[in-house]
């Protein structure tokens, strides 16, 4: 270890010295430096006036508008609070609204689907418009009973 | 207004104030940031050595702090946990800037040549502008120094925290701290040794 970084070393104990940082044996070790080395004593003047020097130092007050300001940043923050809070409302009945819509409509079709098609079901007009539908499309070119498998086939799928 | 609003909360401790924010009166808030303003201001201001970009980050540590208000527990003194939020800000930003462009020691000799006259006449000077003076060296010499150095020198002797709260914040160990303290110390002692001469022993 050459000489410099002793004095190095040293001097980072003598900064942690004045922090009241140290172990009982590192201060120990620095006072007893401090008692034979001027350089050390002259160094922890140096570091004790510079403290001294911050201590009075006091940064520029923020100007008489700062309250104001933040207050004005904080209310659209607010504001904005709100809007997200009006936006997540909405968007949480609309989809509440499509989760039960949608819910209706499949165990419609569930009911639909376990139900019976039966012939005179057909004939009574009690199937839905999309079946009616794929009948009269149909009826002209097949026979009823073809007509008959296609709803089957259509209500099972 | 505001006086009157501080004044009704004038004998109502911050954690009080924060219960009534969280009830719903966010107008309190400001009695708050009226209490602690300044503090937070000069910390961000002693990392940060500007004074546009010290108002912009300390209005952001505010609201930061509204933000997060659900979660202040009161297990610190609102001003820590608030003063904490705006060190972290600092963090933060000085990271994402990597070093602005502080003025540079070349523009900040131009600026010291009062300083200068005032240590060569003191007699001659108003005392307070004796003290701008000072104020100005200072900060020169703490916008000299790297961002390492700045940061844990501010934190330590302008903010007074203790070793491991700073090896904390900064995230490195107490050594790595210690090292940069002491080499803050060091370079703070040069910059203003070589623009004052005599000036640290005057």
């Amino acid at each position: 270890m050459d000489a410099d970084n002793t004095v190095d070393i040293n001097c980072e104990l003598l900064s942690a010295y004045l922090d009241d940082a140290l172990t009982e044996a590192e201060r120990t070790r620095v006072e007893k430096l401090l008692r034979v080395s001027d350089s050390l004593r002259r160094e922890l003047a140096e570091m004790v006036r510079v403290r001294q020097l911050f201590a009075a130092w006091s940064p520029p007050a923020p100007d008489r508008f700062f309250v104001r300001r933040v207050d004005i940043k904080v209310r659209e923050e607010m504001a904005q609070m709100k809007n997200r809070w009006g936006f997540q409302k909405f968007a949480t009945a609309a989809m509440l609204l499509i989760s039960i819509g949608s819910l209706a409509f499949l165990t419609q079709r569930l009911d639909r689907n376990v139900e019976p098609v039966t012939l005179d079901a057909f004939l009574q007009g009690t199937l839905d418009r999309e079946v009616r539908e794929v009948v009269s499309l149909t009826e002209d070119d097949f026979s009823k009973d073809r007509v008959l498998d296609l709803v089957l086939s259509d209500n099972t799928r | 207004m505001r006086d009157s609003k501080s004044s009704n909360f004038s004998h109502i401790e911050d954690i009080q104030i924060v219960a009534r924010v969280l009830e719903g009166n966010t107008e309190a808030f400001s009695v708050l940031v009226q209490r602690h303003h300044e503090r937070v201001y000069n910390t961000v201001y002693s990392f940060i050595g500007d004074l546009d970009e010290a108002d912009d980050l300390a209005q952001e540590a505010f609201l930061k702090a509204f933000r997060a208000l659900k979660r202040f527990r009161g297990q610190s003194l609102f001003s820590t946990w608030v003063h904490r939020i705006a060190v972290n800000c600092c963090l933060d930003h000085l990271k994402s800037r990597h070093r602005r462009s502080f003025v540079s020691l070349d523009e900040h000799r131009e600026n010291w040549d009062a300083p200068r006259i005032w240590v060569g006449q003191p007699q001659n000077a108003d005392v307070r502008v004796e003290r701008r003076e000072l104020q100005e060296i200072l900060e020169c010499a703490l916008n000299d120094l790297s961002e390492e150095y700045r940061v844990t020198f501010v934190l330590r002797e302008i903010e007074g925290l203790a070793y491991e709260e700073i090896a904390e914040l900064l995230k490195c160990s107490i050594g790595t701290e210690k090292s940069r303290l002491f080499r803050g110390r060091k370079k703070l002692r040069e910059i203003l040794q070589v623009q004052y001469d005599n000036w640290i022993e005057a």
